[in-house]
């Protein structure tokens, strides 16, 4: 019961805070709604039993994500000027083609059979999958990690010569 | 009125639609990361509720790779953006048009 509830208020504070996310012309009040939308997902994972990933969303996303963003928006002056409309023209396609993605995947998703009872994945498999069957998608990730962490570095810091 | 897998499915697809229209709909570079950091999210509890509700251990190890994927694509996307801003002093992504010809 108490979790049927948390579930039901922290995915409405997920949605709440993407839709804010998405339509709010301040982009520093849009990194925040993301790092209000992490945490209701973290919460959301918690009601999964999925603890682990709850606190790795959290530490990335709440704790690198966000705060990249706050230096982006800090580093290009845009929480000065909200004044330009947030949305292009392509606001009216896009809610079109949103609400039918939304529609067609709720669709195809209420006509699977309901699974209910959560099982228990232990954190012990996960760890154990991670360096056993799927341990080359591991390193394949770690490369992916270094090469976005010297991209980024080489692609900010700019010529200085 | 017991929580199943589709509670949590239909709740990650309204996240992702949502991250979708932003996508489509932001003016701002910025914005568009934060849209694709938002579609990112969702499919990360897609994968965590599947595994979880499965029984199966492979969807958190998925959840792991989104979620690093995710970081990495944040570091990237943000250093680019404030390259773009240096050389052109606006990330309005309608004022972008250098590789258009």
């Amino acid at each position: 019961m108490m979790t049927t509830v948390s579930f039901y208020l922290l995915s409405a504070l997920a949605v709440v805070s993407a839709l804010f996310l998405v339509t709010t012309r301040n982009l520093l009040h849009a990194v925040l709604a993301l790092a209000v939308a992490s945490l209701a997902v973290a919460g959301v994972m918690l009601t999964l039993n999925a603890e682990f990933l709850a606190l790795v969303l959290i530490l990335v996303y709440v704790g690198a994500v966000v705060v990249l963003g706050v230096f982006a928006v800090m580093l290009t002056g845009h929480f000065k000027k909200p004044t330009l409309p947030s949305s292009n023209e392509l606001k009216i396609i896009a809610v079109v083609v949103s609400l039918a993605l939304v529609t067609l995947l709720g669709g195809v998703i209420l006509g699977q059979p309901a699974v209910t009872g959560l099982k228990e994945v232990s954190l012990d498999t996960v760890g154990k999958l991670l360096l056993t069957d799927y341990v080359l998608p591991f390193e394949l990730v770690s490369i992916v990690l270094l090469a976005a962490l010297v991209g980024s570095i080489v692609i900010a810091r700019g010529k200085e010569d | 009125m017991t929580l199943t897998l589709t509670h949590y499915l239909l709740a990650s697809t309204v996240l992702f639609g949502v991250g979708i229209y932003g996508a489509f709909s932001r003016r701002n570079a910025i914005g568009l990361l934060l849209a694709i950091e938002l579609i990112m999210l969702a499919v990360a509890l897609n994968f965590t509720a599947a595994s979880n509700f499965l029984g199966t251990a492979g969807g958190q190890v998925f959840a792991v790779f989104v979620i690093t994927v995710a970081a990495a694509e944040a570091a990237v996307g943000l250093a680019l953006i404030i390259a773009i801003y240096r050389n052109q002093k606006d990330v309005d992504l309608d004022k972008l048009t250098l590789l258009k010809w």
